[in-house]
């Protein structure tokens, strides 16, 4: 722990989806109550279906618990309204799915820049921080190079970059390495890694990877919607 | 980095996904720009027909029945570069050829225009005005020379030099329904001459020349005036023609830039300056009296002065020394006892006063009833005393000439001297001749037919006292009297007398000219061109074709945002990852629309290139293979206005912007989360909004709403009973949506055991994307709704033809003549008149006769808008009804006092005015007038008057004009004359072409010319039929871009689904197997289509199907419907080959 003041904290969250005609509903999480603290990170690993993703989204915005506070940066989430959340997402959190979802039709800095567009067009600074941090990934000479032309852990180094664009205190990773090989799984975890110190961003990450998860400061299991 | 490149770089990345978008765009635009384009192609070509019959004629005075002095023109000063023309305008029939009438060839309503100089300086600027000459023909005959149109020339296949005949209506300064106007012999009333082409008058020489809009181009032959003049008003060899110098037309022309703001003002006021009391057929001259003091008397060609006449001369009297208004009238016969005196003058001769300077029989007025005769009256025959009764009978003038007998009887109080003060010569009525005549017998030489009998009672008596004293007066009574018996429609004095002495006639013209206005008499210049020359025309031809086009338009918006949603469908991963990173939904919505308004500023500027050349075929299509939709070919030519290109690209893309925000509006309340997740583009998918249960029941109040309406309406009439059930039909259109709505989603929801065959598979598969497959069937069905429902307005005129309450009023023939006939051919005293082989026998059938006046041709086949339509009058009982049966059918009429329909032509709706009947068409859409509406109509003394429309003909023959009663007609303008259009019964042995030989002949002088009622009927439907084959038309290709839509549908669906079918085909699922499920998934969506289409729209056109005359066109639906079928299944077959080309099991791969 690094402050006492914690960046995120949930407290008694709960998560269940309305019954369906076959059956009751369903409870994907149950009074989840953690708190994060700013640069720390911290794996959540569990089983299928045992709610880390929903947990994620939940924090991220995309998605609202049942019950529950959410507090960003001393931010009720559930207070905000989706426009407000959205700005909070562009500004103060950052993204990575386990699959890269770049956008086809934009090269790689253009969709490292995307993020800045939401508040307009980007600046000289974003755009050198762009640059900087795809030279930082190892990716600077591959700047106007569309996604198709890239391998699956470039483009998934690209999605970091962009998630990181906007100088986001809380970084979001979705099994950042399950759609990759071995060594670009490796490779990738080392830099979540090493961005999480350089950038001082807070790093939560959902794995099945028991190797990514030993890279990172904290782990969390959850198992049926329940911390353990 | 900006928006507008991520937006300009995902359009070409997405290019080919977005060329179905960017075709439906074109598509949509390019019909907008299209309809609008044929709009200004209808209004140039109007403005262009405007111009061509026209030249720089700006001005014209138009007198009907009246003439004026040709010399008017000169004396009216408008300045340099306006010229002013006389016009001597005749209707006429011509006949080219000679020998057997089969080989004649006849031209009827041919314009005999009489022109000079001044007009071939209008027509011909910058040359010389041609050398027309008149030569004796060589059989004691002249031949003119005269110039023709080519539209005559075409129709008589006249060449130059080529010689042939004209009957003109011999012009009659006298009204001819007036009795002593001349009649009867065709010889006085028609004049034949023979004319020579000296050339073809090209339309930009005014060839076509015409001051009234129509879509056919007219007969025109121009001939020198003054041989005109001589030729039509001839009243035998040793007699001036009656036509010297006059004319009735006076045009007023100007070129570019030469023509003053006011020309109008000018001319008007130029007019009333010059005018003169002959230009009114006024005269003004002194009286010759034997005894009394000098008089001078105003007095008209036409016998009665009208009442602004009367009221003009009195208040000039007033003005000076006071005036003396005389009725004086022929009467048949005086008795009194056993005595009578056959035709004599009577006159109500007022006293005005001892020293008024106006001479009077008495120094007393006259009561009512009251009677002073003169001293040859007393003497010689009555030796009637005072106190005795007197009975005097006389002529009523009627509607025509049949004269009523009446009579009255009166008291003499007195006998005054023969021809003594007040009771000279002058005092007779100035029928045309009569003065000139040598003795009373020699009346029926006037057109005057007297009783042989009576005209011989004591002859010799009579001839002495018409030798001494002519027609002067042997009876007064007292204008009140005089009035009551004698005023008719064309007024209620023949002289007004003043004070004489020097100077008088001077004083007299000049403070009658002050009091009178020559628009009483229509001598006004109006504005022929301001109107004609901005192109109006009928109905707004832009708006009409994007009626036609709409489901076009529809289907291709419907198709673009199906396209669109699609691709944005396909792209869910990119727009979650835009939600994810902190885009909100507006903004990622905007971001699409943005691509979205591209393609549709694109789509629009290439439609636009396209519309124009849609345009070409639409107007090529009216002129040629929709020629019945405008009257005649070449009606229409090709032009754009850049402004309405300009317009309809906007409205191309504001729709298209429009379809597009609808698809990507629901993506504000996308989630990221969903549209992350693997193959969730269904969370781009319309939401659930409302609930199969739901929509259940919103399909039961549907179908129990069109229930109701249907049997609310059963017992409807005419538009309420169209509308009603056009409502109910789309109440079960929406209720039938609703049905397959709910159909859909138990399909989707269906939870079975397993499944009874493939197709029940397939079935449960068009379940899965409700929105796309609701789309679909809701793009048929409407479709095919619109064309069925519009094509049940097809009308049939053949059918029920014959029916007293069809179109045809169950009449077998319409006809018109050039000439009106003056008697009523059904009494055998009429026919009397006319060359039938026997007068005596009675026509085959019964002929209703109608009088015209004149007036722009309102009918479909007009595109012109009409302000003035032409009038029809007849008397309502002889139309109303055949038998028992009425004739034609009210689409809607008002009920006042329990009348309705015919009978309200005869109510009484206040001063000023008068009830009409217009049929539906003519009234909706060339006049823009519902029942109860009233139109603004000038009347021939100048003034204004309503005519109201009490009641609408379902489609019907009549077309173009407005009925009125004949009363109302002659009251409002008494110069008309005769019957001009016959309205005849089918006989009662079937022989149509018996009647129509009968009529032809007998009326063979008169230009008579026969259409049968089916055949008029037809002309008009085919304007109606000929929309509607445009609409169906658009219809197909609208339908044939829904079947399409429906292929794109089921492409898109086996696309996203290839996985599922390898799967399918990989536990033992033959292709053919899977291509059949494709097509029974989407056999379905066809089905319902049409099913509900086809349901709601024969509902709809229930009443239309039980109307004369229309009938369903069950063949070409037929044809319509397997279209679709066909075309649906191909589409479909073809989609679901394309999407399962190649080697599906690769899509397992992918997964």
């Amino acid at each position: 722990m690094a402050n006492d003041v914690p960046l995120l904290q949930l407290t008694d969250v709960s998560r269940k989806f309305p019954a369906t005609e076959n059956g009751g509903a369903l409870v994907v999480l149950q009074g989840i109550s953690v708190e994060f603290s700013a640069g720390e990170s911290v794996a959540i690993i569990g089983p299928s279906g045992s709610g880390k993703s929903t947990l994620l989204n939940i924090i991220g915005t995309l998605d609202e618990p049942t019950s529950g506070t959410v507090v960003f940066d001393g931010q009720d989430l559930g207070a905000l309204n989706e426009d407000e959340q959205a700005i909070l997402r562009n500004r103060e959190i950052g993204f990575i799915f386990q699959s890269h979802h770049l956008l086809p039709q934009c090269t790689v800095i253009e969709n490292v820049l995307v993020p800045a567009l939401a508040n307009g067009e980007p600046t000289a600074g974003t755009v050198e921080h762009a640059r900087n941090l795809l030279d930082r990934v190892g990716l600077g000479e591959r700047l106007t190079h569309r996604p198709g032309q890239l391998s699956g852990g470039e483009c998934q180094r690209v999605a970091v970059v962009r998630s990181l664009i906007n100088r986001p205190k809380l970084l979001l990773a979705d099994e950042p390495t399950g759609a990759l090989d071995r060594a670009s799984a490796e490779n990738l975890g080392q830099l979540l890694v090493e961005l999480n110190k350089e950038e001082k961003v807070t790093l939560i990450a959902v794995t099945h990877s028991l190797e990514l998860a030993g890279q990172l400061g904290r782990t969390l299991e959850l198992k049926d919607g329940q911390l353990v | 980095m900006t928006r507008r490149t991520l937006i300009l770089k995902s359009l070409r990345h997405h290019v080919r996904a977005h060329l179905g978008t960017l075709l439906g765009a074109v598509v949509a635009s390019a019909v907008l720009v299209g309809a609008l384009v044929v709009g200004d192609s209808v209004r140039f070509s109007l403005r262009q027909q405007a111009l061509n019959r026209l030249g720089d004629i700006h001005l014209a005075v138009v007198q009907h029945d009246r003439y004026f002095r040709a010399a008017l023109a000169d004396e009216l000063e408008l300045g340099e570069g306006v010229a002013v023309a006389p016009i001597l305008r005749l209707s006429a029939s011509a006949i080219a050829g000679k020998g057997e009438s089969a080989a004649m060839l006849r031209a009827p309503h041919v314009r005999l225009l009489g022109v000079e100089d001044r007009f071939w300086s209008i027509a011909r600027p910058g040359e010389s005005a041609p050398k027309l000459n008149m030569a004796d023909d060589g059989d004691d005959s002249d031949v003119i020379d005269v110039f023709v149109n080519a539209s005559l020339a075409r129709r008589l296949k006249l060449g130059e030099k080529d010689k042939f005949t004209v009957r003109v209506a011999k012009p009659s300064l006298l009204p001819r329904d007036v009795p002593l106007a001349v009649e009867g012999e065709f010889d006085d009333l028609v004049v034949e001459m023979t004319l020579r082409v000296k050339g073809v008058l090209g339309t930009r020489s005014l060839g076509d020349f015409s001051l009234r809009p129509n879509p056919v181009a007219p007969f025109n032959i121009f001939i020198p005036l003054n041989h005109l003049q001589e030729k039509a008003g001839q009243q035998g060899r040793k007699k001036p023609s009656l036509m010297t110098g006059l004319a009735n037309t006076l045009v007023v022309a100007a070129g570019d830039g030469q023509a003053s703001a006011n020309l109008l003002g000018e001319a008007n006021t130029q007019l009333a300056k010059h005018w003169q009391l002959e230009d009114a057929q006024l005269k003004l001259q002194p009286v010759e009296v034997k005894q009394g003091p000098p008089m001078v008397e105003l007095i008209t060609d036409r016998v009665f002065l009208d009442e602004h006449m009367m009221a003009a001369a009195e208040a000039a009297g007033r003005d000076g020394n006071g005036s003396q208004t005389i009725l004086a009238y022929m009467i048949n016969r005086i008795d009194c006892r056993d005595n009578v005196v056959p035709y004599s003058i009577v006159a109500a001769v007022p006293h005005i006063g001892v020293d008024s300077g106006l001479a009077s029989p008495t120094n007393r007025l006259l009561q009512p009833g009251q009677m002073l005769i003169n001293q040859w009256l007393n003497a010689e025959y009555l030796n009637a005393k005072p106190g005795e009764e007197v009975r005097l009978t006389y002529f009523k003038l009627g509607r025509s000439r049949e004269l009523e007998e009446a009579n009255r009887t009166f008291t003499v109080v007195g006998i005054v001297p023969t021809e003594g003060p007040g009771g000279d010569q002058g005092v007779m009525p100035p029928f045309p001749g009569v003065r000139e005549l040598e003795s009373i017998g020699e009346i029926d030489q006037l057109g005057f037919r007297p009783d042989p009998k009576l005209l011989r009672t004591r002859r010799a008596e009579n001839d002495d006292y018409w030798e001494a004293h002519k027609g002067s007066p042997k009876a007064f009574i007292s204008k009140a009297d005089a009035r009551e018996m004698w005023a008719n429609r064309y007024g209620a004095a023949t002289a007004v007398r003043f004070p004489g002495g020097e100077g008088a006639l001077e004083k007299v013209r000049m403070a009658f000219r002050e009091h009178f206005e020559p628009e009483h008499i229509g001598l006004e210049f109006r504005d022929v061109r301001s109107f004609a020359v901005e192109g109006n025309s009928a109905s707004d031809f832009g708006g009409l074709f994007i009626g036609l086009s709409f489901f076009l338009v529809a289907a291709a918006l419907i198709l673009m945002g199906l396209l669109f949603v699609f691709g944005v469908e396909q792209r869910a991963g990119e727009v979650g990852t835009l939600l994810a990173v902190g885009f909100t939904g507006r903004q990622v919505r905007n971001l699409l629309l943005g691509e979205g308004a591209v393609l549709a500023v694109l789509g629009a500027l290439l439609g636009a290139l396209a519309g124009l050349g849609y345009t070409r075929a639409m107007v090529y299509g009216l002129s040629h293979q929709w020629v019945g939709a405008i009257g005649g070919r070449d009606v229409i030519e090709y032009h754009h206005e850049p402004a309405t290109v300009a317009l309809g690209v906007a409205i191309g893309i504001a729709v298209a912007v429009f379809t597009i925000w609808l698809t990507v509006r629901r993506l504000r309340q996308a989630r990221a989360v969903e549209l992350l997740a693997s193959g969730a583009s269904q969370a781009l998918s319309a939401g659930q909004a409302i609930s199969g249960k739901r929509s259940c029941v919103i399909a039961l109040l549907c179908l129990l709403g069109a229930l109701g309406l249907s049997m609310a309406m059963a017992n409807a009439q005419g538009m309420a009973k169209a509308g009603g059930f056009f409502g109910a039909g789309t109440l079960l259109l929406v209720g039938g949506l609703f049905l397959c709505r709910a159909l859909l989603m138990r399909l989707g929801t269906a939870a079975g055991e397993s499944f009874a065959s493939l197709g029940a598979l397939g079935l449960r598969g068009s379940a899965r994307r409700r929105g796309r497959s609701l789309a679909c069937v809701c793009l048929l069905a409407c479709g095919v709704f619109m064309v069925i429902a519009i094509g049940a307005f097809k009308i049939n005129p053949n059918e029920n033809a014959d029916a007293p309450e069809s179109g045809t009023g169950g009449f077998a023939f319409y006809a018109e003549s050039d000439l009106p006939v003056l008697h009523d051919l059904n009494g055998e005293k009429g026919r009397y008149n006319y060359p039938f082989e026997d007068y005596s026998k009675p026509l085959p059938s019964g002929v209703v006769q109608l009088r015209i006046r004149e007036g722009d041709d309102a009918s479909c086949l007009n595109l012109n808008q009409t302000r003035e339509p032409r009038l029809l009058g007849v008397a309502p009982a002889k139309i109303k009804a055949m038998g028992d049966k009425a004739r034609f059918t009210f689409a809607s009429t008002l009920k006042v006092d329990g009348k309705s329909g015919w009978d309200l032509l005869e109510h009484d709706f206040g001063e000023g005015i008068v009830p009409a009947v217009v049929d539906q068409n003519t009234g909706m859409w060339a006049l823009h007038l519902k029942t109860g509406d009233t139109l603004d109509y000038p009347s021939e003394s100048g003034d204004s008057f309503k005519l109201k429309i009490v009641g609408m003909l379902a489609f019907s023959m009549l077309q173009g004009d407005m009925i009125v009663a004949e009363d109302a007609l002659v009251e409002k303008f008494p110069s008309n004359s005769g019957y001009r259009a016959f309205l005849i019964d089918p006989p009662t042995d079937g022989n149509a072409t018996a009647v129509a030989a009968v009529l032809s002949e007998g009326l063979k002088n008169h230009g008579i010319d026969l259409t049968p009622a089916r055949k008029r009927l037809e002309n008009f439907s085919q304007v109606q039929n000929t929309y509607i084959t445009i609409f169906q038309a658009l219809g197909g290709l609208a339908l044939l871009l829904g079947s399409l839509g429906l292929g794109v549908v089921v492409l898109r669906n086996v696309l996203e689904r290839r996985g599922e079918l390898a799967v399918m085909q990989a536990v033992g699922f033959r292709k053919g197997a899977l291509r059949w499920l494709v097509c029974s998934e989407h056999g379905l969506l066809l089905g319902l289509g049409l099913v509900v289409g086809v349901g709601a729209a024969l509902l709809a056109v229930w009443p239309s199907l039980t109307t004369p005359g229309a009938q369903m066109p069950w063949r070409t639906l037929g044809w319509v419907l397997a279209g679709v079928m066909v075309s649906g299944i191909i589409w479909t077959w073809l989609a679901a080959t394309a999407a399962l080309r190649g080697k599906l099991l690769m899509a397992l791969r992918s997964e």
